[in-house]
């Protein structure tokens, strides 16, 4: 007659076997990350970024300052980010009120997936952060130059008139 | 002749011989009124009346659209196209007793039931997430549509936000673990030029509209994008949400859009919450102030 221990040996070896086909999946799905995130990978296509991409999330702690101008260096001094200051504290308007991070911040802070339309004259970047689009022209013509002029010279610009729009007057 | 004199001499003479720039300006100056520029202020040409559109692609609705005749067109600020909220009884929905209930615990700034900017409770107005469907039924301006094998996806100028939907075969989520601002979208083509979507597991927090019509966590949404011909697709959508209408409606039937120049650049379009509490403090709040100092002055009946 087998002793209490016997018993319980045999009932632990069942169990690990019933739960071999689950180990087997857990195997699997580990596998499939490792190679998604650490294989070689094929040779890349040319001229190509199409798809969606992800990679390690890590912030720098250790970042030096960039070689801020006396200008730079004072705005820089007027601001309170949210790490130092706390949520109470800070003038971060994305971290008091989710305004847009806007670019380039949306490529150094929270950059999680991307996905990239790549077509000849252009290329679109999606941003999982905030659900963002960006558009990267590629048919030749010059950055604009005159950032801002045009709305100061027109007596109504288009900010003011999607406004407008959206109220139904435009 | 003075230094003064001579600089405005030139100045007259520079402004006489230069019909260009004068051109410029008053295009500039027109340019907040008349003419309809992209994001990269280029202007966007009106198309001929007689032009003739050759035939459309097969099963592709790849390109920059934007609504038509009139850009602005797809605003619906006071509701979308085939039901705006007024006292036309044919506008009436088809709501279920909660979901009457619940448009009535909605106060928009727009349409009957519109409430002061101050005391409204549009979650778009602290500039939540518009979410779907309302990203197509309030200030639906240019898209841009692109497609793989595997997904098309749509970019809008509204909100400067993308969603994607999903044509490898599989199927809609059957349980929704993390509703979702824009919600889950599979499509299909049902034939050459038609393309059918589908949508659920939306963000119960988000309005249909920009006059409140409510959801449930049963919302869905059917998009039909049909091509015509090779500028022209027309889009239509259905709501069916059995917890808050009786019966699928069509807020949009055959709503055009127009193919626009590979140059368009789609404008920037984001809400700022800053500007939105900076609008709300300085013109909501005093407009609420002025309403109420009106209402102490008026004599007592």
């Amino acid at each position: 007659m087998p002793t209490a221990f016997t018993r319980a040996m045999l009932g632990l070896l069942m169990l690990l076997a019933l739960c071999a086909p689950l180990w087997a999946q857990g195997a699997y799905q580990n596998t499939q990350y490792d190679k998604l995130n650490t294989g070689p990978g094929g040779a890349a296509p040319k001229r190509d970024f199409s798809g969606s991409w992800a990679g390690p999330i890590a912030i720098d702690r250790q970042a030096v300052m960039p070689p801020l101008t006396p200008l730079g260096q004072k705005l820089m001094s007027a601001n309170k980010p949210e790490p130092t200051y706390h949520i109470a504290d800070t003038n971060d308007s994305y971290a008091r009120v989710c305004d847009p991070l806007g670019f380039p911040r949306n490529m150094v802070f929270e950059l999680r997936g991307l996905a990239f339309a790549t077509m000849p004259d252009r290329i679109i970047v999606l941003n999982q952060y905030q659900r963002a689009w960006r558009e990267i022209w590629m048919d030749g013509r010059e950055l604009p130059k005159n950032v801002g002029g045009t709305a100061k010279d027109a007596p109504e610009s288009e900010i003011l008139r999607i406004f407008r729009g959206s109220l139904g007057e435009g | 002749m003075s230094n003064h004199l001579l600089a405005t001499a030139i100045v007259v003479a520079v402004l006489a011989f230069s019909p260009l720039t004068r051109a410029q300006t008053t295009e500039k100056r027109e340019s907040g009124k008349n003419i309809h520029r992209d994001g990269w202020d280029r202007i966007v040409p009106n198309t001929p009346a007689d032009q003739q559109a050759g035939p459309a692609p097969v099963r592709d609705i790849t390109g920059i659209w934007e609504p038509t005749p009139g850009y602005r067109d797809g605003v619906f600020a006071t509701g979308p196209k085939n039901y705006p909220s007024d006292t036309k009884p044919e506008h009436e929905l088809p709501f279920t007793p909660l979901g009457l209930k619940t448009w009535k615990e909605h106060k928009p700034g727009f349409g009957t039931t519109a409430v002061p900017i101050a005391e409204n409770n549009d979650p778009f107005d602290i500039c939540d997430p518009i979410g779907f469907p309302r990203l197509e039924l309030f200030n639906l301006r240019a898209i841009q549509v692109f497609q793989t094998k595997s997904q098309v996806a749509i970019i809008y100028q509204n909100d400067q936000v993308w969603r994607n939907i999903w044509m490898d075969g599989r199927e809609l989520p059957k349980e929704i673990l993390e509703p979702r601002w824009y919600g889950y979208s599979v499509g299909k083509w049902t034939d050459d030029y038609t393309f059918v979507t589908e949508t659920v597991g939306l963000d119960e927090r988000t309005w249909i509209d920009n006059v409140g019509r409510p959801h449930s966590d049963e919302l869905k949404v059917t998009e039909t994008w049909h091509r015509v011909n090779h500028d022209i697709m027309e889009f239509t959508m259905t709501i069916e949400d059995p917890k808050m209408y009786t019966k699928p409606w069509n807020p949009l039937t055959k709503f055009r859009m127009r193919l626009q120049p590979e140059w368009f650049d789609i404008r920037e379009m984001i809400c700022s919450a800053s500007e939105a509490q900076d609008y709300n403090k300085t013109v909501a709040e005093e407009a609420v102030a002025e309403k109420n100092a009106n209402k102490k002055a008026q004599p007592s009946k």
